[in-house]
């Protein structure tokens, strides 16, 4: 892990005090974990760029969002936790091991990289068949969810 | 006779968590290695009142009909998620899946769950014992509770073809309330089958 500038150092120790004592919320800590870091590892192109650079900020919000969460919902209940993320047990064991520096440096890549787990025939099919008019969509949700993960572990053994 | 202090506070742990859902007596008593005065003890502190006695509900049929059926299987689906893919016994499996099947707005828009916790541990019984299996919808391909031996081919689930008198339900209600919410007509489901 590349080690930090003094002065980030610093700036971050704050906001980590000031995070523990809660006077931020956790969107505001992010913003400002992400702004450092991005300041950090700025290209040098980046003005001319400064159209895309928008949509590259809710990207790395957006993996660093969705690893801070997936961290703490495994840390809350470990198999739960991979219910809800979907996420293998090695994948998950890793996952919780990683510092808040790895987790950053992993959020800063300019492609997402969680991923989107209803796959395009369920998906299609549970949204296609609008026969109920909008009840239980939760429950068919849930289903094509759950199932369709039962159904890859049964067949990767093969 | 020794016993283990920390395995017994988990049992009893255990058997406060399946209290909490509503669970039996005889669950607890098969679940953990408790008395029966001790739970029956555990049971009045928790819910305030007497455990309910009598026999369970031992029919396979229960879980037949279209609003038990749903329910059931999206119990099931959960707790068959946590069986393949994670390391959990079986009774906290029940527990887990059974805390996240109440969370759905299905669930929590009625007054109370259509799938009691002791009807889940059942149905887990169920498909154990081959009394009951989970068959492929031959159009959307999504698993569903069927009696065991159910003929795989011709198995049409009950979302794909619900019962006419619900689709009429939901019509209705559509139609009525067009600015109401969609928590309303999952109720007025709830509502028409209650009925």
């Amino acid at each position: 892990m590349a080690p930090f500038f003094i002065g980030e150092m610093r700036q971050i120790r704050r906001f980590f005090v000031a995070y523990s004592l809660n006077c931020y919320t956790g969107y505001q800590f992010k913003c400002m974990m992400l702004s450092v870091y991005s300041q950090r590892y700025k290209p040098m192109t980046a003005s001319a760029l400064s159209i895309e650079s928008s949509s590259l900020e809710d990207i790395k919000e957006l993996n660093l969002s969705y690893l801070m969460v997936a961290q703490r919902l495994l840390r809350e209940d470990y198999a739960v936790g991979l219910y809800r993320l979907g996420i293998n047990d090695d994948v998950a064991q890793v996952l919780l091991k990683l510092s808040m520096s790895q987790l950053l440096a992993l959020a800063c890549t300019p492609s997402v990289i969680c991923g989107f787990r209803l796959n395009d025939m369920s998906l299609l099919s549970s949204l296609a068949h609008d026969n109920m008019r909008g009840a239980l969509q939760q429950a068919r949700t849930t289903l094509a969810l759950s199932q369709t993960h039962s159904s890859q572990a049964q067949l990767s053994p093969a | 006779m020794t016993k283990s202090v920390f395995a017994e506070g988990r049992e009893i742990s255990l058997a406060c968590r399946m209290i909490s859902y509503g669970a039996r007596l005889q669950v607890l008593e098969k679940e953990t290695s408790l008395s029966y005065d001790r739970l029956s003890k555990l049971y009045k502190e928790i819910r305030g009142k007497a455990a309910p006695k009598g026999m369970l509900p031992f029919s396979c049929d229960w879980f037949m009909p279209w609003h038990p059926n749903v329910h059931a299987t999206l119990f099931y689906s959960i707790y068959n998620y946590f069986i393949t893919q994670t390391s959990l016994p079986p009774i906290e499996a029940i527990i887990s899946a059974y805390g996240l099947y109440l969370e759905h707005d299905e669930v929590r828009s009625a007054k109370e769950p259509v799938l009691s916790f002791t009807r889940a541990w059942m149905l887990v019984r169920f498909v154990n014992n081959n009394m009951l299996q989970l068959s492929n919808c031959s159009e959307c391909a999504t698993k569903f509770i069927t009696y065991a031996n159910e003929p795989q081919s011709v198995f049409v689930c009950p979302l794909c073809r619900p019962p006419i008198r619900i689709m009429g339900s939901i019509r209705g209600e559509t139609s009525r309330a067009k600015r109401g919410s969609k928590r309303k007509s999952d109720s007025a489901v709830h509502a028409s089958m209650d009925a």
